[in-house]
């Protein structure tokens, strides 16, 4: 079956595995405070990839001082870490700063979600312009496909990045037109950054 | 018939080509293949295992990484 967004949704089965089970307690205790974004790697693999990672990125609507105070005291109590404990100096050196800030499992420091403000036009966007995907009872929203494969070949072009980008190329039917408007705008914004 | 690979230079780009190819074939059998989130789940979660039986702190992790950026000597 090859994926087919209809809509900004998608609904699949997918056998659960540990790292979806790690995203989804986050996301959990996070969408109760803000909305959010998946992006970058976990976007290739939640859809099938064959890697693994260490890390999953997301990027959040911005939240006052003190929602982010009560979303930090809820990842305390259900057993998280942050990068620095203290949800103050996360909030105004980090988060306020473009900064990316880490939550992880105390017991499994190995895998971690990497949380930043969406504040650059492009990261807005895709949060404004975010896909549903619907499995087995839960809710994940992640960036549009097409994005992500333009940013990926594009920008990052690493090999993993290229390889991660093929695969979401092959697994579903995407808009060319939308590859290469994502494309020129990350170019334009690029240029932008540059001046 | 001999190997066309003389160098490290061909050496990346065939392995390159190799994972590539590789990923079009996993990926064509998502697309045909109900089972693939359980074979993906085999695979993940066996990673993350050994990972648990390792039992890392935060800072093995970023020592682990920091080491990873270093240039290869190859």
């Amino acid at each position: 079956m090859v994926f087919n967004i209809i809509d900004n949704k998608l609904t699949l089965t997918k056998s659960i595995n540990e790292l979806d089970s790690f995203v989804l307690d986050i996301v959990q205790v996070l969408s109760k405070y803000t909305d959010y974004v998946i992006v970058s790697g976990y976007v290739a693999i939640f859809f099938g990839r064959s890697r693994a990672t260490e890390d999953v990125d997301m990027f959040i609507k911005e939240i006052s001082s003190d929602s982010f105070r009560l979303l930090y005291d809820e990842f305390v109590r259900a057993g998280y870490d942050f990068t620095v404990s203290d949800a103050v100096d996360l909030y105004d050196s980090y988060l306020s700063d473009g900064l990316a800030i880490n939550l992880w499992r105390k017991d499994f420091p190995l895998m971690r979600m990497e949380i930043k403000f969406a504040r650059k036009p492009f990261q807005r966007q895709i949060l404004r312009e975010r896909i549903q995907v619907t499995f087995d009872g839960h809710v994940l929203y992640f960036s549009p496909i097409e994005a992500q494969v333009a940013y990926k070949r594009t920008i990052l072009r690493s090999d993993k990045d290229i390889e991660d980008a093929l695969h979401l190329e092959r697994v579903f039917h995407l808009s060319v037109e939308k590859i290469k408007y994502y494309k020129d705008l990350l170019l334009f914004y690029e240029k932008s950054d540059q001046n | 018939m001999k190997s066309p690979i003389k160098t490290e230079r061909d050496f990346l780009a065939w392995n390159r080509q190799d994972r590539l190819q590789w990923i079009e074939r996993w990926a064509e059998y998502v697309n045909t293949h109900d089972d693939w989130s359980q074979q993906q789940k085999i695979f993940i979660d066996a990673q993350i295992c050994n990972a648990r039986a390792v039992s890392l702190s935060r800072e093995d992790v970023d020592a682990f990484k920091l080491k990873a950026k270093r240039p290869s000597l190859l």
